[in-house]
């Protein structure tokens, strides 16, 4: 009896071990790419940090229900999309100060003081109302106009035709723009 | 181009470069004379651009990497510690682990190969086989036992029924609801009796019930027989799975229509919980627990005395030689009775008396009995086509008539295989029965 609880303990640990590694793999392979979409929808590094942490974690607490059929980039962008949009929806949109504001976005060439505020209070002002759309067009704008993926990718993301992924990512556009009035008309 | 004939959805394309060149050409020549139209195009076009910058982050390694270590350090604390409380929490998980690549599927080949040789037998087995056998044993030699029971009902308005039943050997019966319906039972060689407490209308109804069904398992009360009469082998094996936060031993016996489930505590080898299926039913499940074994139970409870301010409904029938034609009329009472004209939503005995006082609350009855039913008649009627039901082998029934309006001959509602019969009948929604061969029933 006690050398089969022993070899009990051997077996529950060498089958954790196992589980671990998969698991370790899986952040390996596709942790990047979830860091770059939180970071692209937060643009705060440690924003997205959380939301790499939350996504990965509350995979592993249900890590024992998946068997192996499932397309891992198709959930994990769905994961950290939601995750991401909900962050910036409770996030309060920062007015950054005119000093703080240079230089933070590389990449991006500003005029002068006031357009780098307009563009930072923009991007937090987009990604909280992205969080207000419906899903879907939600989803078909992230992961056409910040992920970059064509049509067809995010129909196997989400599970839908071309074309649906045209008509959510147009109707998303119309509603951004009529929602963001205001800080998308000229001054 | 004529004013404000070009849409927004011609903009949105027109600025994601999704129209052809002429309509290009066609919609920037509008853009010129109408500025509401320029000033949509003007803003999607900067939603764009913000859209183009929030891309354009940059990730660098160390960010990665540092995240990348983070969740790993904290999945490792989580397993560390349910493995320090001796929770098994990956034992059962080995079947569904993630293989991402050769190696791992190597790695728990391995780890399989070394069990099997060590000779562990955590999923099958004599242990485990032994479990459910003691655990029959148990429900076969009790002679008091108490559970809880939840009835899935498959009706939408009211999805589930939870009551509290106890048993006395032999026949002593009491179910309690969580509104305080009250049924107590009787139940002999020869038939039942028994008393029902109805609370909103502070009566009780008063039953006898000859000739009974004589299988104590297809009596419309006898639930519990269903239990006390498992087989001594399980069908199947589930292994060890978790259900509602626990990690247990699950078993599976198949009798006739009725498929249970066993879910037994490894550590104590306890009953935690089973769960019936009916095959006759679909979407109606029953699940028990909270099982206590041999605990004394006063035989007040088992009385079948009346509170003395309720007032009295008295029910007698006769179960002998129900046919065909008694589930017929009780099928034609009910349609009767609801004021939409459809059927039951379900024909088991014990949920439809509370289905049918859900009903009756949210008004789908036309009145407390059906037109041209008395208050004698309507019960004995209800009794004999539900037992007609109960008393059909398992398997060779289905029901198909919840939210089916009474009249269209075309419809099936019911169908059966009478017992030595190469035929099947077939009840249609007015009521006419036709013979047809197996393989032409409804699907």
């Amino acid at each position: 009896m006690q050398q089969g609880l022993g070899l009990k303990q051997f077996f529950e640990k060498a089958t954790a071990a196992v589980s671990e590694k998969s698991f370790e793999n899986l952040v390996q392979e596709h942790g990047p790419q979830v860091l770059r979409t939180a970071l692209r929808v937060l643009h705060d590094a440690s924003l997205a940090h959380d939301v790499h942490q939350e996504v990965f974690l509350a995979l592993w607490r249900r890590w024992h229900r998946y068997n192996g059929d499932v397309n891992w980039p198709a959930y994990l962008y769905r994961a950290t999309v939601r995750k991401a949009l909900e962050v910036a929806q409770q996030r309060p949109v920062r007015r950054v100060p005119v000093e703080e504001s240079r230089g933070t976005l590389p990449g991006i060439t500003t005029s002068g003081p006031d357009d780098a505020l307009q563009t930072e209070e923009l991007q937090q002002k987009l990604a909280a109302t992205l969080a207000r759309l419906p899903q879907r067009q939600a989803d078909a704008f992230i992961l056409s106009r910040l992920e970059g993926l064509e049509a067809a990718e995010i129909g196997e993301i989400m599970g839908c035709s071309e074309q649906t992924v045209r008509v959510h990512l147009h109707r998303a556009l119309l509603r951004l723009a009529r929602e963001l009035h205001e800080y998308l008309s000229p001054q | 181009m004529s004013p404000h004939n070009v849409t927004n959805e011609q903009l949105v394309q027109f600025v994601l470069d999704e129209v052809s060149c002429d309509k290009a050409r066609e919609i920037e020549q509008h853009l010129r004379q109408c500025e509401p139209c320029r000033e949509t195009a003007e803003r999607l076009k900067r939603l764009l651009d913000c859209a183009g910058r929030m891309a354009a982050v940059p990730v660098d390694e160390q960010g990665i990497e540092s995240a990348n270590r983070d969740v790993l350090r904290a999945a490792q604390t989580q397993t560390k510690d349910q493995l320090r409380c001796g929770i098994p929490s990956r034992v059962a998980l080995f079947g569904r682990t993630i293989m991402s690549n050769r190696m791992m599927k190597l790695a728990v080949a391995a780890v399989v190969a070394l069990a099997v040789i060590l000779g562990l037998s955590l999923f099958t087995g004599d242990g485990a086989g032994k479990a459910y056998a003691k655990v029959v044993d148990q429900l076969h030699q009790a002679h008091t036992l108490t559970f809880s029971l939840l009835t899935r009902t498959g009706v939408e308005s009211m999805p589930t029924v939870r009551i509290d039943l106890a048993y006395r050997d032999t026949g002593h019966f009491r179910s309690t609801s969580a509104d305080g319906y009250v049924t107590v039972l009787e139940t002999t060689a020869t038939g039942s009796r028994g008393i029902s407490l109805v609370p909103p209308t502070r009566s009780y109804v008063v039953f006898e019930i000859a000739n009974a069904p004589k299988d104590p398992a297809k009596d419309p009360w006898m639930t519990i027989e269903k239990l006390r009469s498992l087989p001594a082998q399980a069908s199947k094996v589930l292994g060890r799975r978790e259900v509602d936060g626990r990690m247990l031993d699950g078993f599976v016996a198949q009798e006739d229509d009725a498929t249970t489930t066993v879910w037994i505590d490894p550590q104590s080898g306890q009953l935690v919980r089973a769960e019936l299926g009916f095959a006759g039913t679909p979407g109606m499940n029953v699940i028990l627990s909270d099982f206590q074994f041999d605990v004394p139970l006063d035989d007040s409870i088992f009385s079948l005395e009346p509170p003395k301010d309720y007032t009295p409904f008295h029910v007698s029938a006769d179960a002998s030689s129900v046919t065909e034609q008694d589930f017929i009329e009780f099928l034609r009472l009910w349609s009767n009775w609801t004021v939409d004209a459809t059927f039951p939503p379900i024909v088991s005995g014990v949920e439809i008396a509370k289905v049918a006082v859900q009903m009756a609350r949210e008004g789908k009855f036309v009145g407390p009995y059906a037109p041209a039913y008395s208050a004698e008649r309507q019960p004995q009627v209800m009794y004999r086509g539900l037992v007609f039901v109960t008393q059909l082998p398992g398997g060779t029934w289905r029901y198909a008539g919840q939210n089916v309006r009474f009249g269209d001959p075309a419809v099936p509602i019911f169908w059966y295989q009478p017992t030595g019969s190469a035929t099947c009948r077939v009840i249609y929604a007015d009521l006419h029965v036709a013979t047809v061969a197996p393989e032409s029933l409804p699907k």
